[in-house]
């Protein structure tokens, strides 16, 4: 089955962003608790979530749960420290 | 209402043999309905039930991954965390679960035909076009090209996996190595990130 054109400029886009060390979906998780302090406290986003922050750019999914996450620990966390 | 617990009361008292056990669970199914219905429009339209049954989900899930938790957020933190990646993993599944991925496939082919799309397309696009068709029909395993097709037809993971039956660890990392095949292949034929940008006409990731 080959690929279709229109799928060209989306493909092109993400293997401009691939590296050849990423974080799977997993690994994502596992790290993603203090980045979302971060994101919600508004404190500077330190280096050591680059790989982090470069998983989102490629995985919307983990991206969609980002956004739930900071709203949900944004408007609820503080309930249940 | 909920009770204000540390981190190490948390995990000490969400131990089935704790006595405050059953609290610390009532609290936090609370503070995960609460969270699920503020935050993921789909369940929040889903009424009680479908937050209830989620938080049941991610319970178990916390419940059996405790040790992995590494204290470097607050532990609600942490929980909602998981809460979210099985909620929306199974929101996904759900929407796809009667629709075989053969069919998803075929569909994604037969919307546009292969003339009209070939109809303005530019001379340097049709060969890194042709590049990547060759590797993706040569070099790729029939699960990569399943996988790198699906992803692009925007098929969602948890849904994937269910059909292919592995897990999203084993998902991502199909993906990544076929992405990495094909940049690979394309740097070799000498498509540089800077050509790629222009013929494509986007910008260079920072």
């Amino acid at each position: 089955m080959p690929l279709q054109y229109r799928h060209a400029s989306t493909l092109a886009q993400v293997l401009l962003l691939t590296r050849p060390e990423e974080l799977t979906c997993d690994q994502w998780l596992e790290e993603v608790p203090g980045y979302v302090e971060l994101c919600v406290s508004g404190e500077q986003i330190p280096e050591r979530f680059a790989l982090l922050e470069h998983h989102l750019m490629i995985c919307p999914e983990c991206a969609e749960e980002l956004a739930a996450m900071v709203t949900a620990v944004k408007t609820l966390g503080d309930s249940g420290k | 209402m909920t009770t204000t617990r540390s981190n190490e009361e948390w995990l000490e008292q969400l131990r089935p043999d704790h006595p405050l056990s059953s609290a610390a669970y009532a609290d936090l199914s609370a503070l995960l309905v609460a969270s699920l219905k503020k935050s993921i429009p789909a369940v929040a339209a889903g009424g009680g039930a479908l937050a209830e049954d989620m938080t049941q989900e991610s319970i178990i899930r916390i419940s059996q991954s405790l040790d992995q938790f590494r204290g470097e957020s607050r532990f609600t933190t942490w929980a909602i965390s998981i809460a979210m990646r099985v909620t929306y993993s199974e929101l996904r599944r759900a929407k796809y679960r009667d629709v075989s991925l053969e069919s998803l496939q075929d569909e994604g082919f037969e919307a546009s035909s292969r003339n009209e799309e070939e109809a303005g397309i530019s001379e340097d696009r049709r060969q890194v076009f042709a590049v990547l068709n060759e590797v993706i029909a040569e070099e790729l395993t029939d699960r990569q090209r399943t996988v790198l097709q699906s992803e692009l037809e925007g098929i969602p993971q948890a849904a994937l996996c269910e059909k292919l039956g592995i897990n999203r660890n084993a998902l991502y990392k199909l993906g990544h190595d076929s992405r990495k095949k094909l940049q690979q292949r394309l740097k070799l034929r000498g498509y540089t990130d800077e050509k790629i940008c222009e013929i494509f006409g986007i910008n260079r990731p920072s």
